[in-house]
């Protein structure tokens, strides 16, 4: 006989009781574990996700920028493949609509790379026979209700290299997007290899288009170029190999020499491809005054060589041009450095267009001003009138033009009236006035077109008239004299200012510079221009240009670690379960504990230390913890797989089904096993911890309850529980009250979960008081009445044990009523200007970005013009009439706020996965001007910003930009705080500080971070237009005007939403959260059921001795049922009540300042259907319990 | 070895105040020699019992056993104090129904800190000392009221104890089995030369010990109930 051997004894004999707390420690631990694994399903699942949607791509070229697309040929990986990557809209021929297209230009390389020879890979093997084909996914397929063989027509954005917001960008409509018709060859199912590919992970479904690559190359004009480079099984020199690859083509620059400009002329002119430029292509489409310098043997023909012996000798310079038009700031610093490093000299230079130049008489339409230093020595100058030595910032220098009709003399006033450079919407004119220096002679240098870049619609025009830009443009204005200047001299300046002033009126955020010239006093341009080169290459980092590969694989698997801890969010929700399984195993190893009381007594008799026994009790409980948490995890499984079932078919839209899996790491089941093993030991000694109290003598008489202490008063057995009745009742109401008045979720959350727990606390201590109360009412009378009061002052009889099945009950009650009216819905004010939607009823987001200001007559009309187009299809004229009207009438009534977007991940609780670079919103002054939306807390010190917490977006912060973002975003998702930073990449690739200065409270911009246009455009200038807007319509034609836009503007794939549907989006998913949330509390009463019949059957094993006197007193057999039944009731109706009765207390400050409802009808079955079970339950035990024969315990009695 | 009890008093708290149950109770007893107390129920019989048997505390008073006084001990040491010096026999035997007979006997020596080899044999040889060597791993359940008695006794001899505290031992036996159980008592603490005290009601039990004391007002009166024959 050892002690094991003991232990071992006590397992086996009383296994009754110990399975109970095994079966209690096996649901404590799946449910703990179970959460965890919900955790590791959701991460793995993402991942798993990631990996699918990728293939075998493991690192990407994703830089917003064309490049060669050869350059996939040289990637120093087992598998590339080039491809177009853009976003769009698809309109099926029977006009079903689908945004958010990703449109796909692939290769056959693509399909290969994912192995196999089916499906989308013999659709590409056949495209080589031609036609304009497409492979969708089958979700959008459904969306859009196409089939193979159906027409599809893309809405996509036309690929400009110049800006769209300068000067000289198209941004119409016609010009912006581009529809490319295609025929579905083939519906491939999402599980199909590649048709779900996605570079960001989503767990959305992707609604990916497949198209060839040539024909999506073709069709937004970027022949041969590509926007994204896909490597699988990569080398460590993928990179360093690609950098070394670029060239100045794939940084869209272009160094002029000499030998590049002959070429380039003869690529344009040379028709016939002899090397010989007849006058017939000569003739107004080159500079007269160049013809006439290169034609040596005057035979009105150019040769090769002699156009590039008249470059070698009147253009010995370099010139560095953007295919954007103007230099950016990376390009001109490499530039310059280089330029310093090779000894070179260096003449920036920026032209412009000036609509007018006038002295005051007279004017010149449309003219060339170049804003240069005046002063450079040849050949890079000078361009000072004679005797000159210099240009004040205030002067400016005209062209010594024969035709001229300008006067003015030297000191005269020269007015110039030209474009701002940057614009959204109509381009608007200002005026700059200057004084004449002087008059510089057309010959040499100053007859130079080449100082002016080339740009398609101005440049290629044979006349002035002919030009077709982009900005209003009066061909009348024209004289003939223009036209001869532009037949002699094309694009040579008229004007020269210096380069500061030129700057200073057109320079943008997309540059500052149309060229920079270089030249050497040692060699000739053609000599250095290789030198130089390679030098700028070295100085164009990668990172700045968007050239850099990206591990999308590895990013892939850390954004699927999740935005949110669903682990810790599950553990939380199940928390309560946890706690009424450790309850119930509490409880259990209690009626173990009273059972054996005698046997302890025992122990202790013959020399058993108190601590002893409390080891070998202690010991017991260690087994069946360490057993029962084992056959838990295996439990957990199934626990964590219905969580993760009832989380897909609840979540907002539901999940997709194939993509939340089960996933078990071993570290959490190692964690869910020690935690469950720890708290089931913790609850086990604390159960254990109470024999301390119990003289050996009053175990020895069979009971566990000590006895009072010899000091202790008569109503000592009650204790301070009035007092923490009283207390607790008292500060859970004040916490109650005040959370009302707060306007923080969390603080309103804190003080209800406290103030609701304070009044549970309340009503237990009441309950306890009730029951350790040394006198109670006399129980007479006689019949059902009186067997229940005998029952309900049985409930008494063992205090503890009573209280725990109640309390367990009443948690769980609480928990499911405040839960289910907690539930959320938008308030009732939502559409007021200080709600979540700012009282906007519209929230539009487009595909494509928008260029007009739909504020203006113009952008109105455009809208207009876009439905009476989209409109001519329907077979319903009238309707199409009425709604054009409709619209007429309404947009002027309409105000739109725009943003700028800069993409990235959804920072929303929608999206799963971690965001690593949130989607950024640049806020129009406008709406920071006006105001409105909910803040939950801001930075704001003054009244005014106070008042309107936007203005905090202008606030200068040293080195840091300040932005806005919503509480639940920032705080869950981003893992942030008030006053926190977080550091993004600006346009330039460099790291850029982002401080958060407000919070917004249920706001629509849950997804994104916002700050101001102005810290936009400076930190983003390259991204163009407005993808985001806030409509300010009356509520009640919110619906027609949805309808308006998305017809009007469905090419741009614009979505309207109520924002009170995007709020309720997002509310769903908390919604979501409370459902899972309540279907645990379930559990938990189901528990509670289970916990109140286990103490039943104890209590009626317990006292057979007494019921069998009872009936030999005469009771009934149903009498005795009906006694023992009421003790349960009593248990089971006090627990609901009490937990009912507080949540309800709790929650009726919300429900009175919201005014939000209780839904009764599911509570009333919940509650009402707990109440059943547990009855029932009671009754069979009950039933059970007394048919055995009684007579064995009378006789004992 | 002696049992010395010194003015033992004992009070129970109740809600009209305290309740003296012991009075200056004063005891000796050498090894050899035994007691059977007697008295009425509620007299004190079981509390006195408790407390020679440091199961229970005193009030007041002192007892010394074994040159040591137990309450003075920390409740480790009291614990390993009773283990190595009494042995209790309890009306109800209190067997641990999980456990055999043997196994029943041998409970007390799982936490013996004499670090002897010999529990198991001694058991042995006590329990077919009593009359239960065949049914050594017979459980509880499988024996009668007295044999279940037996293993008690045995149980409580286990140990070899100075005091053996046996609380109406024959309470829930017939006649001759009481009888027999007695007689095993007295002869087992005679060869043993264990202190033995039984508290009775049972004037046939008392007679065979050679000294019988009744509790009266809390306080020990010699009986009169006759001398064994």
């Amino acid at each position: 006989m050892t002690i094991r051997r003991l232990l071992l004894e006590n397992l086996l004999y009383h296994w009754r009781g110990n399975l109970a707390v095994l079966l209690g420690v096996v649901v404590g631990t799946a449910v703990l574990t179970g959460a965890l694994l919900v955790g590791d399903s959701l991460r793995g699942s993402l991942a798993e996700l990631s990996l699918r949607q990728l293939g075998w791509v493991d690192q990407a070229l994703v830089g917003g920028r064309f490049l060669r697309e050869e350059h996939a040929n040289t990637l120093a990986a087992e598998k590339r493949s080039p491809a177009i990557v853009l976003q769009g809209a698809a309109t099926a021929a029977g006009g079903r609509r689908a945004g958010r297209v990703t449109i796909l230009g692939v290769d056959s390389s693509f399909w290969h790379a994912f192995g196999g020879d089916g499906g989308s890979l013999s659709a590409w093997d056949g495209a080589n026979s031609g036609g304009d084909f497409a492979v969708l996914s089958q979700t959008l397929a459904h969306e859009l209700g196409v089939v193979k063989g159906d027409a599809l027509t893309l809405h996509l954005q036309k690929s400009s290299s110049v800006p769209r917001e300068s000067l000289l960008g198209r941004r119409d409509a016609a010009e912006v997007i581009e529809d490319l018709h295609v025929t579905v060859r083939g519906v491939e199912a999402m599980d199909a290899p590649g048709i779900s590919f996605s570079l960001n992970p989503t767990p959305a479904l992707p609604r990916n288009v497949f198209v060839p690559l040539h024909v999506l190359q073709k069709a937004i004009g970027q022949p041969g170029r590509v926007n994204v480079l896909l490597a699988g099984g990569c080398g460590q020199d993928l990179q360093a190999r690609f950098t070394q690859s670029l060239t100045l083509d794939d940084w869209n620059l272009v160094l002029q020499t000499p030998a590049s400009r002959t070429v380039s002329l003869f690529n344009r002119l040379d028709r016939q491809g002899d090397g010989v430029l007849r006058e017939s292509a000569l003739r107004d489409r080159m500079a007269q005054i160049v013809v006439q310098g290169a034609d040596r043997d005057g035979n009105r023909q150019l040769t090769r060589d002699e156009v590039f012996s008249y470059y070698k000798e009147h253009r010995p310079y370099l010139s560095l041009e953007s295919r954007q038009l103007l230099l950016d700031t990376r390009t001109m610093e490499a530039a310059w450095s280089a330029a310093y490093s090779e000894g070179i000299r260096v003449a920036p230079t920026l032209v412009y267009l000036a609509n007018n130049i006038s002295d005051g008489i007279n004017s010149i339409p449309y003219s060339i001003v170049a804003a240069l230093d005046p002063a450079q020595t040849p050949p890079l100058g000078p361009f000072l009138p004679p005797g000159a030595s210099e240009l004040k910032d205030d002067e400016i220098v005209l062209a010594a033009w024969p035709d001229s009709p300008l006067q003015a003399k030297p000191g005269d006033r020269i007015t110039l009236q030209y474009f701002e450079p940057e614009s959204h919407g109509d381009p608007k004119e200002q005026t700059a006035t200057f004084r004449l220096a002087g008059y510089l002679p057309m010959h040499g240098l100053a007859a130079d077109p080449d100082l002016t870049p080339e740009f398609p619609g101005i440049t290629d025009k044979l006349t002035i008239a002919e030009w077709n830009p982009p900005f209003p443009y009066y061909p009348k204005r024209v004289k003939p004299r223009d036209e001869r200047y532009w037949r002699e001299y094309r694009t040579t300046p008229k004007a020269y200012v210096t380069l500061a002033t030129g700057q200073r009126q057109w320079s943008s955020r997309f540059g500052q510079l149309t060229s920079m010239r270089f030249a050497s006093d040692k060699a000739a341009p053609d000599a250095f221009a290789e030198r130089l080169s390679e030098s700028l290459l070295q100085r164009l980092s990668p990172e700045s240009g968007g050239l850099l590969f990206e591990d999308v694989k590895r990013r892939g698997q850390q954004a699927s670690a999740g935005g949110m801890d669903f682990g810790g969010l599950f553990l939380g929700f199940s928390f309560f379960l946890i706690a009424a399984a450790l309850l119930l195993v509490g409880l259990l190893f209690r009626l173990n504990l009273d059972r054996r009381a005698q046997e302890f007594g025992v122990l202790f008799a013959v020399g058993y230390s108190s601590r002893t026994v409390r080891r070998l009790l202690f010991a017991e409980g260690a087994a069946l913890a360490a057993a029962g948490a084992l056959i838990g995890l295996g439990l957990a499984l199934a626990y964590a797989w219905l969580l993760l079932d009832l989380l897909a078919r609840w979540w907002p839209g539901g999940l997709q089904g194939s993509f939340l899996h089960l996933h078990a790491t071993p570290l959490s089941l190692a964690i869910g096993y020690v935690a469950a093993v720890a708290t089931s030991l913790l609850t086990i000694w604390w159960t254990v911890r109470g024999l301390r109290r119990v003289a050996p003598t009053t175990l020895l008489r069979g009971e566990t309850t000590p006895l009072p202490r010899a000091s202790e008063k008569r109503t000592a057995a009650v204790g301070w529980s009035p007092w923490i009745a009283g207390a607790a009742a008292l500060g859970g109401g004040a916490l109650l009250i005040a959370g009302a008045f707060l306007h923080d979720h969390e603080q309103q959350a804190g003080a209800f979960f406290g103030g609701g727990t304070l009044l549970l606390t309340a009503f237990l201590a009441g309950l306890w008081a009730w029951m350790r109360a040394p006198r109670h009412r006399l129980v007479r009378g006689h019949g059902l009445t009186a067997l229940a009061r005998l029952g309900v002052r049985n409930a008494a009889r063992h205090p503890l044990r009573s209280l725990l099945t109640a309390g367990l009950l009443a948690a769980a009650a609480f928990l499911v009523v405040a839960v289910e009216s907690f539930r959320r819905q938008p308030d009732a004010n939502y559409q007021d200007r200080n709600s979540g939607s700012g009282g906007f009823a519209l929230l539009a987001e487009s595909d494509v970005p928008i260029f007009q200001d739909l504020n203006s007559d113009a952008g109105r009309q455009d809208v207009l013009d876009h439905l009476q187009r989209r409109s001519g299809a329907p077979h319903d004229p009238s309707a199409a009439a009425q709604q054009l009207t409709t619209a007429r009438d309404l947009l002027p009534r309409t105000t739109f706020f725009s943003f700028r977007v800069r993409q990235g991940d959804d920072a929303s609780c929608l999206n799963l996965y971690q965001p690593r670079n949130p989607k950024l919103l640049g806020v129009p002054q406008a709406l920071i001007d006006r105001g409105g939306f909910q803040f939950a807390e801001t930075l704001a010190t003054t009244p005014e910003d106070k008042a309107n917490p936007w203005r905090l977006l202008d606030q200068p912060l040293d080195g840091v930009v300040p932005v806005i973002g919503e509480k639940n975003t920032v705080v869950w998702i981003l893992k942030k705080g008030l006053g926190d930073e977080l550091e993004v990449s600006d346009d330039q690739g460099k790291p850029l500080r982002l401080r958060i200065v407000a919070l917004l409270n249920d706001s629509v911009f849950q997804s994104e971070l916002l700050l101001s246009e102005t810290n936009f455009l400076k930190h983003f200038p390259k991204r163009e237009g407005y993808q985001t807007l806030l409509i300010d319509v009356p509520g009640a034609e919110a619906a027609t005007l949805k309808n308006v836009l998305e017809t009007a503007l469905d090419d741009r794939g614009l979505e309207v939403t109520p924002t009170a549907e995007r709020l309720a989006a997002y509310l769903a998913v908390e919604n979501t959260y409370l459902s899972t949330f309540q279907a645990l509390g379930g559990l938990g009463l189901v528990l509670g059921a289970l916990g109140l019949a286990v103490v039943l059957l104890r209590s009626v094993s317990e006292r057979r001795g007494e019921l069998a006197l009872l009936r030999a007193l005469g009771f009934r057999r149903s009498a005795l049922g009906e006694l023992v039944l009421a003790e349960n009731g009593f248990l089971l109706v006090l627990g609901l009540v009490i937990g009912t009765a507080a949540a309800l207390l709790a929650v009726a400050p919300h429900l009175l300042m919201n005014g939000g409802n209780v839904p009764w009808p599911r509570l009333g079955a919940m509650l009402g259907g707990v109440l059943a079970v547990g009855i029932v339950a009671g009754a069979a035990a009950v039933a059970a319990t007394l048919r055995a024969p009684l007579l064995i315990a009378l006789r004992r009695e | 070895m002696a049992l010395q009890v010194r003015q033992l008093c004992k009070d129970y708290p109740t809600r009209s105040g305290p309740l003296s149950v012991l009075r200056g109770i004063d005891l000796e007893l050498q090894p050899g020699e035994s007691l059977a107390v007697m008295g009425p129920s509620g007299s004190g019989k079981s509390t006195l019992l408790h407390i020679l048997g440091t199961l229970d505390t005193p009030t007041s008073g002192s007892v010394r056993l074994a040159d040591e006084e137990p309450f003075t001990l920390p409740e480790r040491a009291l614990a390993d104090f009773r283990n190595r010096h009494i042995g209790f026999v309890f009306q109800d035997h209190y067997l641990l129904p999980q456990c055999s007979v043997l196994e029943n006997v041998l409970v007390p020596t799982l936490v013996s800190r004499n670090g002897r080899a010999d529990h198991e044999p001694w058991a042995r040889q006590l329990l077919e000392r009593v009359g239960l060597s065949e049914r050594l791993d017979h459980r509880p359940a499988e024996l009668s009221g007295g044999e279940r008695q037996r293993v008690a006794v045995a149980r409580a001899l286990v140990q070899r104890p100075v005091l053996v505290l046996a609380d109406e031992p024959t309470g829930n036996l017939d006649r001759r089995t009481a009888q027999a159980v007695g007689q095993l008592l007295l002869d087992l603490h005679r060869e043993q030369s264990t202190i033995l005290i039984v508290v009775t009601h049972s004037a046939e039990l008392a007679r065979t010990f050679p000294r019988q004391v009744e509790m009266v007002d809390g306080q020990l009166e010699a009986a009169a109930v006759g001398q064994a024959s």
